[in-house]
Parts: structure tokens; C-alpha cells; sequence
């Protein structure tokens, strides 16, 4: 077992460590990280370009978390630490154990949404848990992974979604976290579900034309949902259509936000402005700018330039992904990271979008980017579970008849 | 098929950000620089007021202030942390010791931050509740503050349609916006004198967050001389700071212009004039707040941005010396000018110019001390003599005789009787009716009398007559066209309108005959005060010509009015007047006055509610008038002169006016002797 394990160690170093270990008993966990995942992560040509993506944006992230508030930085540093030792150990454990418990993971998050109901409200909705310690639980970030590992683990045994009664199951995995979140309200982040869960079946096989259906009926529906919203939502929508030159009440009320990310932006210029970034983001004057609009920070810092250098990131990123879910062996593992990067990839778009007026402001963070613990740990999850399926994904399960699917 | 849609977002998102940094660029540059500037406000100074010959009456002086960082008030976590590392510095620890000796030190900061409220009440010499309202000023001045930033940042969110929940969120970010004004001291106590000052500062250690700063407090230097007209400060009520708010001025998003604001608003803690001049000119006296423009890039400062603007001193017609002067008079229990009969008495004075109606005297006694009457507040409340009333215009008491010139006056204009006309006096109006209308002065009646004689001896039934002739309607508007019955409009907002019954009234005709006799000797339901009685009679000196009495010189004063009388009758009035006093049956001939004198005399019957031992009695008397017109022939200064429940009026009002002559002519008023 020794023997066979060193061959696997990174720096060949192994030997040596291994023989100084506590090993007679049997592994530890460092040892299990050490000498069996850091090979194999090593050994994964798109796993280097996924990390060194995600490292570069967490470290843009840490720069503009900086100018944001004191003290934001530190702790955001932790929440990254936090988040790579989750990610490390995570990887011990292949991805198709972790499928297992996928629905009670599912069960688990669900539990957690109806939890927060009851919690006390923050800005006006019920979607933290606030733990004593300086420490906010997202829950549905949680469920956003949840959901993913429970429709892959569905979809995993059909050979093909061809039939429209094999679409329940998968619809009723999207539309209970949906709409626990929905009551919270967090608009932004439900709106997440229906299109990931598209992505997934569209990449599971299921019949276009049912799919054209469904979504026909959801469109058809969803203007009559328009009176449903809170005002300020409403507002957002309509801020997206105001033209011309606006009042100075619409530029102290409804268009404030929209028009201070567009001014952190815009004053970026080609080469930005430098670290400190602009002097309403100093002192201020951009609401939740370390959160939802942590782009137009890195649009201040870094100018033109380092926004498109995020975008190039993201997209790196998600052409790695897809690179991944082609080479995945096993269907539950080409839908598990289909359906975890294409819900990363959303967001970016949707936040990204949402910091340049391009779309109404809604609550979504960007990935490995946005400050808070929940979300960072949402991220690292996703990432691990991404990673894990790259290392271990190429290599046939024994006794599986499937043959690698065709690039997502 | 996944990566070409990313792909396509994200170029979507690359073009537009090309449109905003590159191609925009300048445009929202402009935009984030019109957010580099921020306001503060700077102090104004309240102006001052001066008397005739500009000596102050009231000044701001400089004075220490104890003031409170707002962060100790509210016990904040982050201050306190501070704070003892600063403490602790001193001490050159090494950083094991620091860590252990810092709880201790926060625990000690924090027992002292509890204990402060006690502190400063006992070395300041406050109560503490003075203390704890302060502090809550201080909290309802930065919410005042908060809600106003966070209208501009967060009001959008709230509509009508929020539900409660929602909104006490929402409202609930503006306790957490961070304002400039929060890492501030704020005072707590304001003048608390040398020593305290002195203490403060050489224990500043004790006392974490307490700072003493140098500040102006209002004193007034003559402590009670003029108290009435020169009037009090007091702190700004709720409504008044909801009704004129202090707005600074803000920057308006995305533009380098800003709102006006309101600088001459209040905020709570302010002080605002709460009576007499402090209070009627309070927006002249009152100023603006300057705004401080600072940017905050590089720090630059522009102190004038906004000037502050000082308040404008306000100089009145009065001389504060005579008024002090005739006050120690008064207050001397052995010149007996209101010490008689056993007691003090109260009484009001009024000189007034005739020549621009310029109000040179006007007191009340008892007065009360500017400087300390919030400290006595409750006892002065207290007081039965009721020394916070203005009895020279606040204050309304039947005129008796002394209304009988104005009277004549329209009389004979309206030819009801001409300056021959006869009318034999007897003890009663109406012989069969002896019990009603009577003249007790003169029990066997003083025969036929003409209007010089009646005014002399000041015959009831003389003027019962007149008041009968003219009739309640006639009667009622020959007073109002001296002014009677409504405020003179000196401007105080203390001054009474004094009583006047209405003539369109649906009285019967025999109680309107009884009214219109009653009021033809000043009884019955009229009441005067003693401004209006002075201004009515320099109206009469200056042949009906009527203005207002002028205080406060700035004032826009409107011009005269012409009352409707013959002057060609006055010389018959002004000759009544003289032989008041220098007539052998004068009713005021015994006051001996340094100067010829013409004035009229009046003995109003009152009564009064006096409360003793809880049991509340009627008090019956007199009310003793004198209003003297000097010098003689051609009058310079009416003065006027009552003594509540004091007697006969050339009695008790008489020696008043005197002596006010004698101040007047040693301060040069009054020529020392009658012209040859």
C-alpha cells in the first residue's frame, strides 16, 4: 500500500515523508491529501488553468475587498483559506460517494430554507442565519449546490430524458428550493434554478421540444407575475428603462445604485485608477459595494483592462469546465460540473451585466469574487466538486458500460 | 454550445464596458469628482442688544463648554478599544502585557463611561436629569442628521406599499449610517464656569470622552433691569426644530451643484429667544450657520464656502441707566413709593417720547434676574406677585378717570358738549336713583361745572354725561381711534390687546346705556394697559395724530394715523390737564413736581382674587393712575405710572411720576427748571 501510494507523490519527497509519518496505523488525512489528492490534482491538465483562474480572480477580489471597509480584507482572507481547505478535503472523498448523499443533502439545505423563514430579518429579507462570532449563513447558496448534485444524481441512470414524465423529478428538485427562496425574498438567486436545471437536461438529452414547452408556458405566465413584486423590484425594472436625462430625485431615489456603479465603472477608464480605486467607493457612497457590485470596484481599480481581464478569467474558467464535462466517463459526473459551472457562469454574466446597466440591479454575488463567507464556501464547494470530477472523471467506473459523452 | 452562449454574454458585456470606460470615460469621471466634497457647518454668533446709547443688554461672551464625544456617550465598542490601547501606550508595555492589562482597562473605561452622567451633574452643579436631556438631544440631533442622508441613499426603497416589517428594516440602516458628526464632541452642558473647566482638564484621564471647548453663552449685564422687554433664551421644542429644520446643504448626485439647504434652521439643543426682544427679533438676531466645504481628496478646505452670518444687533429706544435708576428708586422701601401701608405694591411705568413715540422707560416691578431665571423658573411660576408678567403691556387694568381727556376730546369734536357747555354736578347722576352713578368724592355735590373744571376735579358725573350723550357705539370707537382695545404693535409678542366690549352686540338698550356711563368715567367693561394709555395720550399731545410706539429701532414702523378731532377744542383739554396739577382743587396739586406738568389722575375701583391657605377671597381697592405730560405747554414725554390695588391715583401714581421727572431732568431729559 505504501509503495504503491509513492509512486504518486508530487516532488518524489514522498518516501521520505511517508516514512517519518504516524503511518502504522494507517493513513491520516494529510497524508491522504498529501500523497493521494495533490498527484492526482497535479497530474490534471485542466485542473492547473481552473486554479490558477480562480486564484487570480480571488486575488482581484482580496484588492478591491481592501478599499472597501476596514477590516474586509482580512476576513475575506479567511473565508478564501477556509473555502481551499473545504475544497482540499473534499477531494479525498470521490465524487461518486458524494452522490449518494446527494438527496439528503438536498433534504438537509431544504430544512435550512425553511429554517431561515423564522429567522430575524436583514435589509428586509429573511436570508441569513446569523451566527454569534460575526459569522452570516447563506443558506441557498448551500442549496444552489445541493440542487445540482440531486438532478445530476437523478438524471444520472436515464440513458436519455426522452420522455416528458422523466422531466417531473428534476422540475420538482428546481421548483422547492425556487420558491422557499422566492418568499425570502431573494428574486435574483431563484431565478438561478430554472435555467441551470435547462442547461442540465439539455446536456442530459432531454427532447428540445418539450423543453421549448415548458419554458413557453413559464414565459406566457410570467408577466402576470409583475404585480407579485416589491415595489423596489419593481423599480429596478423600470429604472432599466429610463432614458434621457433623469431627475435629480430619480438620481437620489430609484437610480442611485445604478448610477454609482456606472460612475465606479466609467471612471475606471482604460487603465483605472490605480489600488485606492474612486473616491465614491472610499467613502461610501456605492451601496454593497464589497458585495452584489464588487465589479464596479475592480472596473475603478483596474480600469478597463482588468474588467475585461475578469471576464477573460470567467470565460478560461467555464471553457475548462466544458473541456471537463467532455472527457467525464460517467453521465452523473458530466452533469455535476455542466450543471455547477454553468450556475457559476450565470451568475458572472447576471452580476456582471447588473454592475453596467445592462440588466435591472438583483441580488447575485459574484463567484470567488463578492465578500462573505457563505458564498466563498458555496464557490469552493462547486470548484471542489469540479476538481474532483477533472481528476478522478477520465477513468472508467469498473463494470460501467457508458462511454465518454460528447462535449457539453 | 454552452461555452459560444458565455461567450456571446460575455462579449455583449465587453462592448458595453468598452462604452463606459473608454468612450464614456470622461463623462463619469466628472460624475465620481462631484462626490470628493462633503459640508460641515460652521457656528454663526447671535447678535447683541443695545439700549439707546449702545450699552449691552445682551452679549454673547466666551465661555468653556463641556462637551462628549458621541462615541463614549453610546458606549461604542470600537471608541472604548481605542481608547485604552491609548491609555495604555503610555506605559511602554511589552505585547503579552498589553493584551492582558487591555480588558482590564476597557472594564475600567466602561464603569467610568457609566458613571459619567453622575459626575458631570455633581461638578457642574447641575441636576441630573439637565444632564440626561442633553444626552438626548445630542441623540435626536444625529438621528435628525441620519434621516436626512439617508433619505438621499435609501428612501427609494420605501413606498407606500412596504410592508411594516420592511420599513422598520429599512429604517433601521439609517441607525447604522456613519456620519462625520459621530467622531465629534458634542456639548453637554454649556457654560460650566472656570473652575469646573479647570477640574475637567486637569483630570481628563478620569474622564475618557469628556472635552471641554470654548464656546459663547448669552448673559445679560443688567441682570433685571429691563428683563421684560429685553426677554429670555430657551432651548428649541420639538416642533420648532420639525417646523424650521436645519438642512446642510448637499452635493446634488452626479453634478457638481448642491441643494441650498436651510442654514437658518434649528436643531435640537439649539437655542431660540423665548420672550421680549430675544424672541420678536429672533430672525435678526439669530443669523446663519456658515457650511465648510471640505474635499476629500488632498484635504483641501474652503472655510468660506458658505459664510456664516452673524446676527444683526438689535439697539433699542430705551435708556437702560434711567430705567435702572427709577427701579432702585421703586425697590427702596424708604422713599415709600410702593412700601406703603404695610406692603409693597406693584406697579408699571412708561415714558414715552412724544415727538417719535420712542419707548424711553418701561418697567414692571417686581421684575426677576435674566441670568438665573431658569435656575428660579418654578419658584418665580410660584410667586403670587406674578413678578414673569410685563405689567406695562402684558397686563390690562380698568383706566378710571384717566381716559376722561380722550373722551373729551371726541366729544366735543362730535359737538355732543362744546368746551361751555354747563352741567351741574351733583353727588349722583340720577337724583331719583342715589344708589347708582355715583361720585363719592364729593358727597354734597360741587355745582354747575363746564369740561376745564370737570377735567380738573375729575367730576364722574361730568363725564357720566358724556359717556351717556355719546352712547355705547360712539363711545366705544372714540377709545378704539386712540388705540384702545388692540395691541400699539411695539412688536413684543407678550402685548396684551387690553378689553373692549363689542358695540354690534345684541345687549339690551338699558344695559347698553349702563355700559356707555360706566365706561364714560373708564369703569365698567373696558381695561387698558399702561403703553396703550401712554400712547393714546401722546396721540392727544400731538393734536390726534396716532403712531406706533417704537422699541426696537430696526423695526419698519407704518405711517401715522389721523384720529377724526377738532383740534381747535384741544387747548381746553390740555388746559383741564395743567390745572390737574397746579389748580386749586387739582386732584394731583399735592406732588409738589420740579416741572409744570400737565397730567390727569385715575382711581379705577378693582378687585382681585387673592389665594391664601387655599381659600380664595375677593380683594377690593383701587388701582392708582397718573400720566404726566412734560414739561407743560409743549410736552416732550408722556410717563404713566400705575400701582395695582395702590389707592388714590395722585397719591400713590403721583409721586412715581415725580420722582421719574427728577431722573430725567438730572440725566438731561428734562430742562432743570421751567422755561421763563
Amino acid at each position: 500500500m505504501t509503495d504503491q501510494r509513492d509512486e504518486y507523490s508530487p516532488f518524489g519527497i514522498s518516501r521520505f515523508a511517508g516514512g517519518n509519518s504516524r503511518s502504522s496505523g494507517g493513513s491520516t488525512l494529510w497524508e491522504t491529501i498529501w500523497h493521494r489528492v495533490m498527484p492526482e490534482l497535479v497530474a490534471t491538465r485542466l485542473a492547473w488553468l481552473m486554479l490558477l483562474a480562480v486564484a487570480l480572480l480571488c486575488t482581484a477580489s482580496l484588492m478591491a475587498v481592501r478599499i472597501c471597509g476596514r477590516g474586509l480584507m482580512v476576513r475575506q482572507e479567511i473565508h478564501i483559506l477556509v473555502g481551499a481547505a473545504i475544497l482540499l478535503l473534499l477531494l479525498t472523498v470521490n465524487y461518486r460517494k458524494l452522490g449518494y448523499v446527494a438527496y439528503s443533502f438536498f433534504i438537509f439545505t431544504t430544512l435550512l430554507l425553511i429554517a431561515v423563514r423564522f429567522g430575524r430579518a436583514i435589509k428586509g429579507s429573511h436570508r441569513w442565519f446569523i451566527i454569534p462570532g460575526g459569522i452570516d449563513l447563506q443558506p441557498s447558496e448551500l442549496a444552489k449546490i445541493s440542487f445540482v448534485m440531486s438532478v445530476a444524481w437523478c438524471l444520472r441512470m436515464h440513458k436519455d430524458m426522452r420522455q416528458l414524465n422523466k422531466l417531473i423529478l428534476p422540475f420538482i428538485f428546481a421548483i422547492i428550493p425556487m420558491g422557499l427562496i422566492l418568499i425570502e425574498p431573494d428574486l435574483g438567486t431563484a431565478l438561478l434554478f430554472p435555467v441551470v436545471l435547462y442547461a442540465m437536461l439539455i446536456a442530459a438529452g432531454a427532447k428540445f421540444r418539450h423543453l421549448l414547452a415548458i419554458a413557453l408556458i413559464a414565459m406566457a405566465v410570467a408577466p402576470g407575475c409583475y404585480p407579485l413584486l416589491k415595489p423596489y423590484q419593481k423599480q429596478r425594472i423600470v429604472a432599466l428603462f429610463v432614458h434621457g436625462k433623469p431627475t435629480h430625485r430619480q438620481l437620489s431615489g430609484e437610480l442611485y445604485q445604478k448610477r454609482q456603479s456606472e460612475i465606479a465603472e466609467g471612471s475606471g477608464g482604460l487603465t483605472g485608477q490605480g489600488l485606492e480605486g474612486t473616491v465614491e467607493i472610499r467613502h461610501g457612497l456605492l451601496p454593497e459595494a464589497s458585495n452584489d457590485f464588487i465589479f464596479a470596484v475592480v472596473g475603478s481599480q483596474w480600469g478597463f483592462t482588468g474588467a475585461i481581464g475578469i471576464v477573460v478569467l470567467y470565460l478560461i474558467f467555464f471553457a475548462s469546465c466544458m473541456e471537463t464535462a467532455g472527457e467525464a466517463a460517467d453521465s452523473f459526473g458530466r452533469l455535476l460540473v455542466v450543471g455547477l459551472s454553468c450556475m457559476l457562469i450565470l451568475q458572472a454574466v447576471i452580476n456582471i451585466a447588473m454592475t453596467t446597466g445592462i440588466i435591472p440591479v438583483v441580488g447575485i454575488t459574484l463567484p470567488f469574487m463578492s465578500y462573505g463567507g457563505s458564498a466563498m464556501l458555496a464557490d469552493m464547494l462547486a470548484m471542489s466538486l469540479i476538481l474532483n470530477v477533472a481528476m478522478r472523471g477520465r477513468r472508467m467506473v469498473p463494470g460501467s458500460r457508458e462511454r465518454p459523452a460528447a462535449r457539453g | 454550445m454552452l461555452v459560444v452562449l458565455a461567450a456571446l454574454a460575455m462579449a455583449v458585456i465587453g462592448a458595453r464596458l468598452a462604452a463606459l470606460e473608454i468612450f464614456q470615460h470622461q463623462h463619469w469621471r466628472d460624475e465620481a469628482r462631484s462626490f470628493t466634497y462633503r459640508h460641515y457647518m460652521i457656528p454663526t454668533r447671535r447678535g447683541e442688544i443695545m439700549d439707546r446709547d449702545g450699552r449691552l443688554l445682551a452679549v454673547e461672551t466666551p465661555c468653556y463648554n463641556l462637551a462628549i464625544e458621541y462615541q463614549a456617550m453610546n458606549h461604542d465598542a470600537l471608541w472604548i478599544t481605542a481608547m485604552a490601547i491609548r491609555h495604555l501606550e503610555h506605559l511602554k508595555l511589552s505585547r503579552a502585557q498589553m493584551l492582558v492589562r487591555l480588558p482590564v482597562e476597557k472594564r475600567k473605561i466602561n464603569s467610568e463611561l457609566d458613571r459619567m452622567p453622575e459626575s458631570i451633574a455633581d461638578h457642574c452643579g447641575v441636576p441630573l436629569g439637565q444632564v440626561l436631556h442633553s444626552f438626548d438631544n445630542i441623540r435626536s440631533r444625529m438621528q435628525l442628521l441620519r434621516e436626512d442622508v439617508w433619505t438621499v441613499r435609501y428612501s427609494h426603497v420605501v413606498h407606500s406599499g412596504t410592508s411594516p416589517d420592511d420599513l422598520d428594516e429599512q429604517m433601521g440602516l439609517a441607525n447604522s449610517i456613519d456620519l462625520a458628526e459621530a467622531h465629534e464632541a458634542h456639548t453637554v452642558i454649556p457654560d460650566i464656569g472656570f473652575v469646573a473647566a479647570a477640574y475637567f482638564k486637569k483630570h481628563a484621564r478620569r474622564y475618557p470622552g469628556l472635552v471641554v471647548q470654548a464656546g459663547t453663552h448669552r448673559i445679560y449685564p443688567y441682570n433685571d433691569v429691563g428683563a421684560h422687554l429685553i426677554g429670555y433664551m430657551r432651548q428649541v421644542t420639538a416642533r420648532v426644530v420639525e417646523q424650521h429644520p436645519f438642512v446642510l446643504p448637499r452635493l446634488i448626485p452626479g453634478s457638481l451643484r448642491d441643494t441650498r439647504g436651510h442654514l437658518r434652521g434649528y436643531l435640537p439643543g439649539d437655542t431660540m429667544g423665548a420672550t421680549g426682544v430675544e424672541q420678536a427679533a429672533e430672525k435678526l438676531l439669530r443669523g446663519a450657520r456658515g457650511v465648510r466645504l471640505v474635499n476629500l481628496e488632498g484635504h483641501q478646505v474652503k472655510e468660506d464656502y458658505r459664510k456664516p452670518v452673524p446676527g444683526q444687533n438689535i439697539r433699542l429706544t430705551l435708556d437702560i441707566n434711567l430705567q435702572r435708576a427709577l427701579r432702585e428708586k421703586l425697590e427702596d422701601p424708604t422713599t415709600h413709593l410702593l412700601y406703603f401701608n404695610g406692603q409693597t405694591h406693584n406697579a408699571a411705568v412708561v415714558v414715552l417720547s412724544v415727538a417719535h413715540n420712542r419707548v424711553l422707560l418701561m418697567l414692571s416691578e417686581p421684575g426677576y434676574n435674566i441670568n438665573t431665571v431658569h435656575k428660579n423658573y418654578s419658584l418665580l411660576l410660584k410667586d403670587p406677585n406674578l413678578p414673569l408678567m410685563d405689567r406695562a403691556m402684558s397686563s390690562a387694568f380698568p383706566p378710571g378717570s384717566i381716559v376722561k381727556p380722550l373722551e373729551a376730546s371726541v366729544a366735543m369734536t362730535l359737538e355732543v358738549i362744546t368746551p361751555h357747555t354747563i352741567i351741574n354736578c351733583g353727588p349722583e347722576l340720577f337724583p331719583n336713583h342715589p344708589n347708582v352713578f355715583r361720585d363719592d368724592s364729593y358727597p354734597y355735590g360741587r355745582g354747575p361745572t363746564d369740561v376745564v373744571t370737570g377735567l380738573e376735579e375729575s367730576c364722574d358725573v361730568f363725564f357720566y354725561n358724556v359717556g351717556m350723550r355719546l352712547g355705547l357705539t360712539r363711545l366705544v370707537a372714540a377709545y378704539r381711534s386712540y388705540g384702545l382695545g388692540a395691541p400699539t404693535g411695539i412688536g413684543l409678542a407678550e402685548e396684551t390687546s387690553g378689553y373692549l366690549p363689542p358695540t354690534d352686540h345684541g345687549l339690551s338698550k338699558i344695559k347698553r346705556l349702563d355700559d356707555a356711563i360706566m365706561m364714560g368715567i373708564g369703569q365698567g367693561p373696558m381695561a387698558v394697559t399702561p403703553l396703550q394709555m401712554a400712547n393714546g395720550y401722546t396721540a392727544l399731545l400731538r393734536g390726534g395724530l396716532w403712531m406706533r410706539p417704537q422699541l426696537m429701532e430696526q423695526f419698519h414702523r407704518p405711517p401715522a394715523r389721523k384720529i377724526p378731532i377738532n383740534t381747535s377744542y384741544l387747548k381746553y383739554i390740555y388746559k383741564g390737564m395743567y390745572l390737574v396739577v397746579h389748580g386749586p382743587l387739582g386732584t394731583a396739586n399735592m406732588d409738589n413736581f420740579t416741572l409744570p406738568v400737565e397730567g390727569k389722575t385715575g382711581t379705577a375701583q378693582t378687585a382681585e382674587l387673592v389665594r391664601s391657605n387655599g381659600k380664595t377671597t375677593v380683594v377690593k381697592g383701587d388701582d392708582g393712575w397718573f400720566i404726566g405730560c412734560v414739561p407743560a405747554d409743549h410736552p416732550k414725554y408722556v410717563i404713566a405710572a400705575v400701582v395695582e390695588m395702590g389707592g388714590y391715583g395722585g397719591q400713590v401714581a403721583g409721586p412715581i411720576v415725580k420722582q421719574c421727572i427728577e431722573l430725567m431732568q438730572t440725566r438731561g431729559y428734562l430742562p432743570e427748571a421751567a422755561n421763563p
